[in-house]
């Protein structure tokens, strides 16, 4: 696909559809609540709409919406805007994913549940990490931590995810 | 490097991302080929990523919201305002100044005709602040009411490197009562051109939790704080602040005066 001319109003369509389903689902995994999910996602296109044409190469416009979307987060928590209980209906919408794959059966609600339930240090880079293809490069920009600091985190993030698989015997774990 | 490094270190491996340039990487990539285990090790986490990377992506978006983002962003004018992140020195508007200066009048008032002094048993106490307006003060206020440390629960060496690395200050002299095997938590924020070191740690007694606020010194070259602690009170904390040559310190507590006179050995 061509290079996206930063903020162009011609491109911002391209760079909605590019780019919004992995925002939203990253902004869910941070809030657990399709309307606050939503709103991050509106928030973040509606900065990007202003200040979008600041942004020099298009390369990093990913980058620079996951960063937009991430510090509207901790923003909105840090008004101490109530956090949503997981919604649990989308939870239990939760399509039972394709396996495309003999190495490893995973349930997307369990692997979402346990997610979900990891402590925040450890959720915001693995929920990047898994949903988006990132590097620990990009990983460390949007979250603003050393890169050494997402690997630790993602590292150890792993560990207790595949600790708490293992204890429910209906996954397999490689 | 053995093999148990090895095998940790290939648990960050990820294809195509360039990380052969990390070190040790390539030597246990190596390793990797003439050891099967270690393979079957870094084989797993592959696996182990790609099913979470599948299980993850089948989160439901709503099948309105590409449609709706997009009319929300072409309308000439969009109905919604965009609410902008304001930065930390964005505490130091008119009317963050405003309402700090309501409170600490209020403060100054409770002290000046409420306030009981303290007695002859107490005179040698830390001595209470009149409340002042102070830029330092309203500062550390303003970052211990959103306090939200990025590091947590790391070994001491981990947090110092941590401070070091994100361009904050340790002082050559902590507060007495102040241990770096009871810190749980630290970060490091700016604050325009500065930055404010910030340790979370246990109170000697572990009674509750005290959170030091460090301001070097050269960033703020007109403040003046006494060399000796001064204790502040407000609803819900109170603090102490003091200075050497090197920084600048408000250590908060949330269990009250007793913990920073713990803390701070006066």
């Amino acid at each position: 696909m061509a290079p996206v001319t930063p903020a162009s109003p011609n491109n911002m369509e391209q760079i909605v559809s590019e780019h919004y389903e992995a925002l939203y689902r990253f902004a869910w995994s941070l809030s657990r609540s399709e309307e606050q999910a939503r709103d991050l996602t509106q928030q973040t296109y509606l900065i990007y709409a202003r200040k979008g044409h600041t942004i020099r190469h298009a390369d990093a416009i990913k980058s620079w919406l996951f960063t937009t979307l991430y510090r509207e987060f901790i923003r909105q928590a840090q008004r101490n805007k109530p956090l949503e209980e997981t919604d649990m209906a989308q939870l239990e919408a939760f399509p039972d994913p394709t396996l495309s794959s003999q190495t490893r059966q995973l349930q997307g609600k369990e692997a979402m549940e346990h997610l979900l339930a990891l402590d925040p240090v450890f959720r915001e880079p693995l929920s990047l990490f898994y949903l988006e293809d990132l590097s620990y490069k990009e990983i460390a920009e949007i979250l603003n931590i050393p890169i050494g600091t997402v690997m630790s985190r993602l590292s150890r993030g792993k560990h207790i995810l595949k600790a708490r698989l293992l204890e429910n015997p209906g996954n397999k774990i490689p | 490097m053995n093999k148990q490094e090895a095998s940790l270190l290939l648990q960050t491996y990820v294809p195509g991302q360039g990380m052969e340039s990390v070190p040790g990487m390539r030597e246990a990539l190596a390793m990797a080929e003439q050891d099967p285990e270690l393979k079957a090790t870094m084989e797993a986490n592959l696996a182990f990523d790609a099913s979470m990377t599948s299980a993850l992506r089948g989160i439901p978006v709503p099948s309105d919201l590409q449609a709706s983002l997009l009319e929300l962003v072409s309308a000439p004018s969009p109905s919604r305002t965009v609410e902008e992140s304001p930065s930390i020195m964005g505490w130091f508007h008119f009317l963050s100044l405003g309402a700090a200066a309501v409170v600490t009048l209020s403060l100054a008032l409770f002290f000046t005709y409420v306030y009981e002094h303290p007695t002859v048993a107490t005179a040698n106490a830390a001595p209470m602040e009149a409340a002042v307006m102070d830029p330092i003060i309203d500062t550390a206020d303003a970052l211990f009411a959103a306090l939200r440390p990025r590091m947590r629960d790391q070994s001491a060496d981990a947090m110092r490197q941590f401070v070091i690395s994100n361009g904050g200050h340790l002082p050559r002299a902590m507060p007495p009562g102040f241990s770096w095997d009871a810190s749980r938590a630290c970060d490091v924020v700016a604050v325009g051109d500065a930055r404010v070191s910030i340790i979370c740690f246990e109170a000697p007694d572990k009674s509750g939790m005290l959170h030091l606020f460090i301001f070097r010194r050269s960033d703020f070259p007109e403040a003046r704080h006494s060399h000796q602690p001064i204790l502040r009170e407000r609803p819900g904390s109170c603090c102490a602040t003091w200075a050497d040559d090197e920084g600048i310190h408000v250590l908060y507590s949330e269990k009250g005066r007793e913990n920073l006179h713990q803390a701070l050995e006066i």
